[in-house]
């Protein structure tokens, strides 16, 4: 993915990944998606369950 | 003028000296403290020990997993901290780059009767240093005590115990987790939290055992398919396996080296192993983006709450070769693939005959890997190391130790365990199996009234 340095001296902020290529933002829009899909799952498994035990 | 120059100058070399003692104070107390925060971990593999096993067999488990703790000090004090200076070039025992390596060094530093080894009022390092070491290598003991509970003797357990944690993955450290390690200067290695050289090799350590020792009876029906052995007391793991995860705060607190010390890569900020710098902070964000993740993950693919908590475990562990370096939110959708990809790792190597009761192989050796590995891309063009000369993290560095500590681990797991089987050392024999380990030969009941309703609450 590449780093902003080639030596760790040159590191006196910030660090981010890919060499400053915005992949902070796109693995925050991935961890997002992470949430938003396994609470649309977890939620669709408890229906489910409900909907079993009426039966 | 000249008498106020020089009670200034005075003034300044007392001063110099107070913030030094203070520094040296702050890194052994840091380093002290390390130690009870890693026995956590060890409180926590008993409590899931114990309660992953049936009735019949927990304080037995509960027996093995103590005194892997215990044979661990004395066999490190002995020959375990001497491998760690002794070995990282290989086994020429040469010095390494640094000078701070090779069969020289160690012999001056680390056998059990130089100065360093004991009392030593001019020395506020060593014996924090190899405390916290001895906690990391009972760790690997406890990781491989899980898989094989319920049928394995305990001599020969500890002859196991001794040979992963003082020896085995000392090696792996010494050459991948020091700055003069081969690994590290040839081929850019970077293990930040130990997940190839503690989890993974402590891992398959295990399975090489697993294979020797065979599956518990009543696991495996004659047509291959595997029985559900269920815990007696889920609750009891569940907690253990949270204390694991607090004690884990120490183990990757214990990774660092503190700044202003004349062994200390930097006056003014932490360092990893490797002489990298790193802060608290960065840990902070990762342990828990991490931790999370696998909780979560492993809940999507599980819904059991055994696997939810060994997914947090998981999601550190998928993240800690790189929490130094990570992103947070990368170290988020990490620990989430670790957390989801256990089940059914697990399920797979059950499928091939194996018996791991708590799933020690696939959480820190399938998990450990994938996380060494993976560093390999997300981390490629960082330097692995210190100074301009140093290589950077690359793909094929990570899968070269991977497959190095795969080796390290799980040959001396079967090659010994294999030697114990021939002398009957290894396995309980079935009589006692059937009747329970606690009533065979462990002289206390671990529930002398039996497990009933409680009394009915006062009015």
């Amino acid at each position: 993915m590449g780093s902003a340095f080639s030596d760790w001296a040159e590191a006196t902020g910030p660090m981010y990944m890919g060499a400053n290529s915005s992949w902070e933002v796109i693995w925050t829009l991935v961890a997002v998606v992470i949430c938003l899909f396994a609470l649309y799952m977890g939620s669709k498994h408890e229906l489910d369950a409900y909907k079993r035990l009426k039966k | 003028m000249e008498e106020q120059l020089a009670e200034l100058a005075a003034k300044v070399a007392e001063l110099e000296a107070s913030a030094g003692v203070t520094n040296t104070i702050f890194a052994e107390t840091y380093y002290y403290l390390t130690i009870p925060l890693m026995i956590i971990i060890h409180a926590g593999f008993l409590a899931y020990e114990m309660g992953a096993s049936r009735l019949k067999n927990v304080l037995a488990s509960g027996v093995k997993n103590i005194l892997a703790f215990a044979f661990m000090v004395p066999t490190f004090y002995f020959f375990g901290w001497w491998v760690y200076w002794a070995f990282p070039t290989g086994i020429t025992l040469s010095e390494g780059p640094n000078g701070i390596s090779g069969l020289a060094y160690a012999n001056e530093i680390a056998l059990p009767w130089v100065e360093y080894m004991g009392p030593n009022i001019a020395d506020n390092a060593s014996g924090v240093f190899w405390g916290a070491f001895t906690l990391f290598a009972a760790t690997t003991a406890s990781i491989m005590s899980g898989a094989v509970i319920e049928r394995i003797q305990v001599v020969g357990f500890v002859i196991l115990a001794i040979v992963l944690g003082s020896f085995a993955w000392v090696v792996a450290a010494a050459w991948g987790w020091h700055a003069d390690g081969w690994l590290v200067t040839k081929f850019g290695l970077h293990d930040f939290g130990a997940a190839g050289l503690v989890h993974a090799v402590a891992g398959f350590f295990a399975l090489g055992v697993l294979i020797n020792l065979g599956p518990r009876i009543g696991k495996f029906n004659a047509d291959g398919t595997a029985n559900h052995i269920p815990a007696h007391n889920l609750p009891f793991t569940l907690t253990g396996l949270m204390l694991i995860i607090v004690g884990f705060w120490g183990f990757l607190m214990a990774c660092l080296i503190v700044p202003g010390e004349v062994w200390s890569w930097y006056g003014d900020k932490f360092a990893t192993i490797y002489g990298t710098p790193i802060t608290l902070s960065a840990l902070s964000f990762n342990i828990l983006m991490g931790f999370a993740g696998g909780i979560i993950g492993a809940w999507a693919i599980t819904r059991d709450p055994f696997w939810m908590m060994s997914g947090g475990l998981a999601g550190i562990i998928a993240t800690a070769s790189g929490l130094d370096i990570y992103w947070p939110p990368l170290a988020f959708a990490m620990g989430f693939a670790g957390g989801g990809l256990l089940k059914p790792c697990s399920a797979w190597l059950e499928r091939r005959g194996i018996d791991d009761a708590v799933g020690a192989v696939t959480v820190h050796g399938t998990i450990g890997l994938f996380g060494l590995i993976m560093l390999g891309i997300w981390g490629s063009g960082y330097p692995a190391a210190q100074g301009p000369d140093a290589p950077t993290i690359n793909l094929m560095g990570q899968i070269i130790g991977a497959v190095v500590f795969f080796l390290l681990g799980f040959v001396p797991g079967y090659v010994v365990s294999y030697i114990l089987k021939l002398f009957g050392l290894l396995r309980v024999s079935e009589e006692a199996e059937i009747l329970g380990l606690d009533m065979t030969k462990v002289p206390v009941s671990a529930y002398p009234e039996g497990i009933g309703m409680s009394g009915s609450p006062a009015e």
